[in-house]
């Protein structure tokens, strides 16, 4: 991890009508660090990463991805990112291997027989739809996907997100494995603090629309002495209701 | 190039089955069809297919951007250029595949060869194709952004200026639309180029919609529905501008806009003004033709804003006028829905214009089930010379209205579905009118006095005549002239309709379209024959032969009215050449003037219903250059004088 901010999100706001769900929060993500971005459902995690990935505009602010406007820059920027999204997002009724040589005609650095492997390994057939792969199958198939593009940037939108037990751990392991062989920057938002914990070297938490913690995860725990999840639980249920 | 490639490969991997398969079925329909018997055109069948693969393409474009789906396609490193050109590659790939599967099944499938042809492509499919992607790509792509998550924002208030917006927008097309329905009906139906403007137009700015959502929105529903909301309301807006700018500028000429004057100008029996049927410098030739009021001394030319073939209609003095208002016809079913008055109105001579009362049993309006139709169901509305009365003539009906005394009592025409085909005005108020009825080959016609405040009829007598029955009374209705055949076994004769033994005095028999007219003083002339036998011969007001006129070797003769008193205008065509005017003196039969290349406006047999001008006066002096240039004639020795088109035009 370099000191170099791969993403810098400065004073970005997102509003729908008179809502406004995500209020000038900045914060940057140095390479190489993997960044949880943590909040409850409908905090702005979803809006604050799309606007990351120059796929929405912010209302007003600005992010900086590789030192440049990613709204502006997308395409350009997109070829170094790889977006895991909560759920599959290719057509249920392509089949795996043109979802996969669609991938492949969109990066240069594709890599066929990593990701050959890595569907094997997790028993995905080349010619089975998309449709036709299980919830976890399918999540682990999209990061397979996002990984045969060597990003370097790779976020993550709630990937495990109404997975099992088991599948979660696949994926986290999967992700775990391929992270320790490369200097890949990570966002990711995830409910499963548990499983992230592990992984993360920083935490920002939304709440009520503002960036309520930025830190580095251990900084956190000793400076709290508290698990990410009392942390969590203690900042988002100052608003008092269930989401 | 090879991202365009990749994107459109996807379409045709998730569409091609398919449509490919639509494409096989869709060709065997036309052999089908034919085996069953029926008809189904393969450039018809086609036409359903393309608009399939256009709603396929266009709806799983759009689709592609309902939640959870647009990050496939935008988190890749892939411009929306780029994205939007491989759409539209994959559309075009799926479109030549669909069409090529086509082909080869109504190939395989015709079973006589010689039904098969390549040339059932054309404009309109690409035309249908691009319209129906347009149409399914702007749909999904708004429902996709109006789906869960990107709601608009929410309560009483938002709902309220949601509804708002909507019945604004929907107000304001159906303004657009009926204005522009009401130009194309009235200005350009033979074209049709209004209609294809609005249309492409339309598809255009949708295109132009969804592609700017596409780019400026990429995800985000909310941007995505306001962008197409935005674009859509500026269409509208300009839209509405430009319909409403050419509905006035093309359907309100005035009378510098003539540019030539149309035969089925007539001159009214008020004798100082015409109604002149002009071709203007808007609209096309062949649907345009408004109609102006001149006032022949001053030339003034006003127009009046009157239907096509519904009116104006004058009383047989000239001094009252009723037509049918040029009201947007678009929305008569509504108005009248409403309860809007007819569009017909009535006018004295010099006053302003009144609404008609219309009896409520006549069919003046359009149906709402019948918009398709361009003009009203009234055949003739006759005025009587007070302005009062006014007889309604349509589909072997008559009733009767008046402005004093409103709606009179149903008339009963008799058995058999007569036909009105002539009516004057009687000095008692009585309409006399000529009826003809057919009874399977046999055509009877009978002469009526009906008395429009009772609605009682009085039959005065009855004849068998042939296939074709013409009738013109003269100004009293005691005599009038009846043409029965046609083309050269045509007879021409005078009856006395009132007469106890109407037996009617042949005055020319097995003619070649005879023509002929009352004389001011009572006499007939009539005219008959082609360019080898002619007959040109002046009867007394009892019909006896008087005098035959003398005719040019060569020249088909007819005549046109009685310009001066005694003095006949007459048609004089030459075979192959132009056609002058020869003023003749009804009482030598001499030709005091030829005219060379001017027709008379008055006609022998216009108006059946109305009166002929008084000779002598301007209206019975009016002339016609085949240019459509209108004259006077000021006196028999005078040159024509140009009345229009304006000088300078």
């Amino acid at each position: 991890m370099t000191d170099e901010a791969v993403v810098r999100v400065d004073s970005v706001s997102v509003r729908y009508h008179q809502n406004l769900v995500v209020d000038r929060v900045s914060f940057t993500v140095a390479r190489g660090a993997v960044y949880a971005l943590l909040g409850r459902n409908g905090a702005g995690k979803s809006s604050l990463i799309r606007c990351l990935l120059g796929l929405q505009r912010p209302t007003s602010g600005q992010v900086f991805v590789f030192g440049e406007d990613v709204w502006r820059h997308r395409a350009r920027l997109l070829g170094r990112t790889a977006y895991v999204p909560e759920a599959c997002d290719a057509p249920g009724q392509l089949r795996v291997r043109d979802v996969v040589a669609f991938y492949k005609s969109m990066y240069p650095a594709w890599e066929e027989s990593a990701v050959r492997d890595r569907l094997a390994r997790i028993g995905v057939s080349e010619s089975a739809t998309v449709a036709a792969l299980s919830k976890g199958q399918r999540a682990l198939f999209t990061l397979a996907l996002a990984l045969g593009s060597k990003p370097e940037l790779l976020v993550l939108d709630d990937p495990t997100l109404g997975l099992d037990v088991v599948a979660r751990n696949d994926f986290f392991s999967d992700f775990i494995g391929e992270l320790a062989d490369r200097g890949t920057t990570v966002i990711l938002t995830t409910h499963d603090l548990a499983g992230v914990e592990g992984i993360a070297n920083r935490v920002g938490i939304l709440q009520g629309a503002h960036l309520a913690l930025d830190e580095e995860v251990e900084q956190m725990k000793l400076e709290r002495g508290q698990s990410l999840e009392q942390v969590f639980t203690d900042i988002t249920r100052v608003s008092g209701r269930l989401p | 190039m090879r991202k365009i490639l990749a994107v459109a490969l996807l379409d045709a991997r998730r569409l091609g089955f398919g449509l490919v398969s639509a494409g096989l079925v869709g060709g065997l329909i036309p052999s089908l069809a034919s085996g069953l018997g029926g008809s189904a055109p393969a450039e018809t069948v086609l036409v359903l297919v393309f608009v399939m693969v256009g709603i396929a393409s266009g709806g799983y474009f759009g689709n592609d951007f309902s939640e959870g789906r647009s990050s496939f396609f935008f988190a890749r490193p892939l411009p929306s250029a780029t994205l939007i050109g491989g759409r539209l590659g994959g559309l075009a790939a799926l479109s030549a595949g669909t069409f090529a599967a086509f082909m080869a099944s109504y190939w395989i499938s015709s079973r006589e060869r010689s039904d098969f042809h390549f040339s059932v492509l054309t404009t309109a499919h690409v035309r249908v194709l691009t319209t129906s992607f347009g149409i399914a790509l702007f749909l999904a792509l708004a429902i996709a952004a109006h789906g869960r998550g990107h709601r608009p924002r929410a309560g009483l208030r938002g709902w309220l200026t949601g509804l708002l917006r909507l019945g604004v927008t929907l107000g304001l097309f159906v303004l657009t639309f009926g204005l522009f329905a009401d130009l194309d009906v009235r200005a350009y139906m033979n074209t049709g180029t209004p209609i294809r403007l609005f249309f492409d137009s339309g598809v255009i700015a949708i295109l132009v919609a969804s592609g700017m959502a596409i780019v400026a929105g990429r995800t985000e529903g909310l941007r995505i529905a306001g962008i197409q909301n935005g674009v859509m309301a500026g269409y509208l807006a300009l839209a509405s501008t430009v319909v409403t700018g050419a509905w006035t500028y093309v359907l309100h000429p005035g009378p510098g806009a003539i540019k030539s004057v149309q035969r089925g100008t007539v001159g009214s029996a008020d004798g100082h003004s015409a109604y002149v049927v002009a071709s203007v410098d808007r609209g096309d030739a062949v649907t345009f033709n408004p109609v102006f009021v001149l006032d022949i001394a001053s030339g003034q030319a006003q127009r009046l804003d009157a239907d096509p073939y519904a009116g104006p209609w004058p009383s047989a003095d000239g001094g009252t006028m009723v037509w049918s208002q040029a009201t947007p016809f678009f929305f008569r079913p509504l108005w009248r829905y409403l309860g809007g008055a007819t569009t017909f109105r009535v006018r004295r001579v010099a006053g302003a214009a009144e609404t008609l009362p219309m009896p409520r049993k006549v069919p003046d309006g359009f149906p709402g089930t019948q918009l398709a139709l361009r003009f009203s169901a009234i055949d003739r509305i006759l005025p009587s010379s007070d302005g009062d009365v006014f007889a309604i003539v349509w589909d072997h009906h008559i009733a009767f209205t008046s402005r004093s005394r409103g709606e009179f009592p149903d008339v009963d025409l008799g058995r058999g579905r007569p036909s009105v085909i002539a009516g004057v005005y009687l000095p008692s108020g009585s309409l006399r009118v000529a009826t003809t009825v057919q009874q399977g080959a046999v055509w009877t016609l009978r002469f009526l006095d009906i008395d429009p405040g009772s609605g009682r009829v009085a039959i005065l007598s009855s004849m068998e005549v042939g296939s074709v029955a013409r009738v013109h009374f003269d100004a009293t209705g005691a005599r009038a002239l009846l043409v029965s055949g046609s083309g050269t076994r045509a007879s021409l004769s005078l009856v006395t309709p009132g007469a106890s033994s109407p037996a009617p005095t042949v005055l020319l028999s097995e003619s070649v379209n005879p023509l002929a007219l009352f004389l001011a003083d009572g006499r007939i002339a009539a005219a008959a024959g082609g360019f080898e036998e002619r007959v040109f011969r002046i009867f007394s007001p009892a019909g006896r032969a008087v005098l035959d006129v003398p005719v040019d070797e060569g020249a088909a003769v007819s005549v046109r009215g009685e310009m001066f008193p005694g003095v006949l205008a007459v048609s004089l065509s030459a075979r192959f050449g132009q056609q002058d005017t020869g003023l003749v003196d009804a009482t030598t039969g001499a030709t005091v003037r030829r005219l060379p290349g001017l027709q008379a406006v008055s006609s022998a047999w216009g108006p059946t219903f109305g009166g002929a001008p008084p000779p002598g006066t301007a209206t019975a002096r009016l002339l016609l250059s085949r240019d459509g240039k209108l004259y006077e004639l000021p006196s028999l020795t005078a040159e024509p004088r140009l009345l229009l088109p304006l000088p300078g035009r």
